[in-house]
Parts: structure tokens; C-alpha cells; sequence
């Protein structure tokens, strides 16, 4: 393993994470990754040398949106039966809860998506989210705006249990 | 609308606050200027839990690199195409997008391999498969020797061909057993064996599009040997780490039992 690879294998972790963030499942999130890290090593002579973590997630990004684009028709997956069930007491860990998040973030577009995790859960700046997407910074204003708008709507939907803060 | 003393506090401000992106002298701003907004004070409240709620589901601290994360890296640096397929695949590119597909290129670029090409990804794919493999002491197989004819009926299903598992006890190596593993996007099957003395060595057999045939070639590196070879609709590499001879030795038995 040349050390270029030895780079990648020590973010692949964090690659997956984001990965997981953007995925209907696990598994998908785990093609993802291999396609990610198969286009790095391809594409290795394109890397400016810096910042190597941001670029994966770019290429991951991109390459997540070109996934959606081509699964684009399908509808999110929810069970009706199950989310018509009444949310149960426990605030944390509560599958039901979970899967209704997993389902609202289903419905987002993959560009919002993606800016929305890349601040919540990867802890990026805007500016350099921006940076990373090629994108303006109101663009990336906009995204955020519009994904936390919508996952709200979407959670709020007949189906769906409000979130509840855990403190 | 009475209820705004602060005019610049926008909406930005507002995701900068649940973000906790502002300096503290904004954030009391924007703290201030909620109290007298209830609306985008319910916003921000419900912001804050999608936060925690996304937190909790997906932002737990990524683990450090395993060996499968290692494998994986291994893998697509091996499926990678060389250098001269890279260029070819690069005019397919340019063909394609002034067609106006992008599918289009990934499928030039990753199925319809040659002869040339799965002769290229063998040594890789087999020194890989020895690597993560042959190390493994309790589960180095899927399918132990003992239950031979249930392993090289169920590998030669998976790979399209009738298989036997080569006898190499000429050169002192037993078989171990096989696992199915994946070998340029397809179902390929691995078997082992190892000697007396502990040394182990990986057959790697996979399909070969193209029909083509190549010579025996011998590739070392990381301390593994591979001789590999396509012949007919199929692909074969010998990994291991012992001496050249020692490989060819067994290298000829394969070839001698696999001649199509």
C-alpha cells in the first residue's frame, strides 16, 4: 500500500460516516464508499495536494448525487402499517423515531442533504463547505435553509412524530 | 413589524446560531432578538432537535481504519485500470459525453474488460486475496477441504464452470479450502493450501471475458510471489510467500490440471 493509499485508508472511516449520512442504508452507503475510493486512486493525478479529506468528500458528494439522480424516481421507502403506529415513551434510541427521521431525510433532495450533513454531523464550516461543493456561500445558505425547512415539514407530515429534544 | 428591534439579525444568523458558528457577542444578539420572535424561535428550536436527532443517528466518532477498510483499499487500487486503459477509457469519455451520457462512460470504463485487461488485474486481485486470507488463522476459508465436492460444486457454479480443486500434493501442499470472492466485478473463487511446514499458497480463478490466452508472467511485491495466466474464457494467479521455484512448481501442476 503506497502512502497515498495509506492517506486514504486513515479517513476512510470518516468517508463512511458521511457516506452513511447521505444513504437510504448501510449498504448502499458501503457502495458508495468503494466507488469513492476506487475514483480517488483513479483520479489520484487530479489532487492538488491538499486537504485530501475534503476532496473525498467531494468526489463522495458528487458521486452520491449522480446515485440519486439515477435512482431519482423511487419513492421513499416507509412501511405504512409502522408508521402509523403511535411513537412510543422512550425520547432516545426509539426505532420509530429513527426510521421517521431516516424516511424525512429520504425525501430531501441529495444537494441539501449533503450540505446538511456536512455541517451537522462533519462539523464544517459554511465557508468550507462552499469551498469543498464549489458552490457560492449563499448557495450553501440556501441549501441548509431549505433542507432544515423541508425535513421539518416532512416530520410534521400526518405520518410522521414531532422530534423531541433530549435534555 | 413592531416586533423586530434588531433589523440585521437574518435568517442566516439564525442557522449560524443553531450551528453554534457566532461569535458570543451575535449569539446574545440573536438570543435577544428571539425572545421577542416567537415564529423563528419555534424555527430554531426545531433546528436544534433535528441537529441532536441527526447527531445521535448518524455523528458517532468514526472508528480507526480496520482490516476490512484496508481490503477494500487493496481492492479498488487492484480493479483500478492501468494506465493505458485509463487513456482509452478517456476517449470513450469524449466519445460519450458528446453523446451526452455519463452512464455511458462508467459502463466503457468498467465492464467489457479484455483478456489483456483481467490479465492485468490478476496479480493484484490474487496478492490481495493471499494477504487478507492467508493470515487469517481461524477462518482463513469459507468452505473447508473436508466437504471438497460441495466447495468446487458450489465455486465452479458461482464462476460458470466445472471446477476441481488442482492436486499439488506432488509438491507437498495440501488444499485447505475456497471462499468465493470478487474478482473485476464478477464472482471469482480462491482456493488454499498450505504444506508441512505451515506455508500457505492462493489459487485465484476468475472469469476472462475476452477468451484470450497469455503466458505464465511472475510479478513479486510486498514480499508475495504470483505467477498468473489466462487461457480460454478464464483467468488463474498463484500467490504466496515462498520462493519463485517453489511457485512455478505449482504453477505448472495448476496449468497441467486446468489445460482447456
Amino acid at each position: 500500500m503506497n502512502r497515498f493509499e495509506t492517506q486514504v485508508l486513515e479517513i476512510l472511516p470518516r468517508l463512511r460516516r458521511y457516506a452513511r449520512s447521505l444513504s437510504r442504508s448501510n449498504d448502499d452507503a458501503e457502495d458508495l464508499v468503494q466507488d469513492c475510493v476506487e475514483k480517488a486512486l483513479a483520479r489520484r493525478a487530479t489532487w492538488r495536494g491538499d486537504n485530501l479529506q475534503g476532496w473525498l468528500m467531494t468526489i463522495l458528494t458528487n458521486l452520491n448525487r449522480n446515485r440519486a439522480r439515477r435512482l431519482g424516481a423511487m419513492p421513499a421507502f416507509v412501511e405504512i402499517d409502522e408508521a402509523n403506529e403511535p411513537a412510543s415513551d422512550a425520547p432516545e434510541r426509539d426505532p420509530l423515531q429513527s426510521d421517521r427521521l431516516a424516511a424525512a431525510l429520504n425525501r430531501l433532495d441529495p444537494d441539501q442533504r449533503a450540505v446538511l450533513m456536512l455541517v451537522v454531523v462533519e462539523g464544517y464550516r459554511y465557508a468550507e463547505v462552499a469551498a469543498m461543493l464549489e458552490i457560492p456561500i449563499g448557495t450553501v445558505m440556501s441549501r441548509l435553509s431549505r433542507a432544515r425547512r423541508n425535513l421539518a415539514s416532512a416530520l410534521a407530515a400526518g405520518n410522521v412524530v414531532e422530534l423531541r429534544r433530549s435534555r | 413589524m413592531t416586533d423586530r428591534p434588531t433589523s440585521d439579525i437574518g435568517e442566516d444568523d439564525l442557522h449560524a446560531y443553531v450551528d453554534s458558528a457566532l461569535d458570543p457577542q451575535r449569539r446574545a444578539a440573536v438570543e435577544a432578538w428571539l425572545a421577542g420572535n416567537p415564529q423563528a424561535a419555534a424555527d430554531v428550536a426545531t433546528w436544534q432537535a433535528q441537529n441532536e436527532a441527526i447527531r445521535s443517528a448518524f455523528g458517532r466518532e468514526p472508528a480507526l481504519a480496520s482490516t476490512a477498510d484496508r481490503a477494500l483499499i487493496a481492492g479498488a487500487s487492484a480493479r483500478r485500470p492501468r494506465r493505458f486503459a485509463w487513456a482509452m477509457a478517456a476517449g470513450f469519455a469524449l466519445f460519450f459525453l458528446a453523446g451526452g451520457g455519463t452512464g455511458a462512460l462508467m459502463t466503457a470504463t468498467f465492464t467489457d474488460r479484455g483478456g489483456e485487461q483481467v490479465a492485468l488485474m490478476l496479480p493484484e486481485a490474487s496478492k490481495t486475496n493471499y494477504l487478507v486470507y492467508a493470515s487469517e488463522v481461524r477462518h482463513p476459508v469459507e468452505v473447508g477441504a473436508d466437504q471438497e465436492q460441495h466447495l468446487v460444486n458450489w465455486l465452479g457454479a458461482r464462476i460458470g464452470r466445472k471446477l476441481s480443486a488442482p492436486d499439488l500434493t506432488a509438491k507437498g501442499f495440501l488444499l485447505v479450502g475456497g471462499r468465493l470472492v470478487p474478482f473485476a466485478e464478477k464472482p471469482g473463487a480462491m482456493l488454499m493450501y498450505e504444506d508441512a511446514g505451515g506455508d500457505r499458497v492462493t489459487v485465484l480463478i476468475g472469469t476472462n471475458p475476452a477468451h484470450e490466452g497469455t503466458d505464465f508472467r511472475f510479478e513479486e511485491s510486498e514480499g508475495v510471489s504470483t505467477f498468473y495466466w489466462t487461457d480460454g474464457g478464464f483467468g488463474y494467479a498463484l500467490s504466496g510467500a515462498v520462493d519463485r521455484e517453489t511457485l512455478l512448481g505449482l504453477a505448472h501442476l495448476c496449468y497441467a490440471q486446468y489445460e482447456t
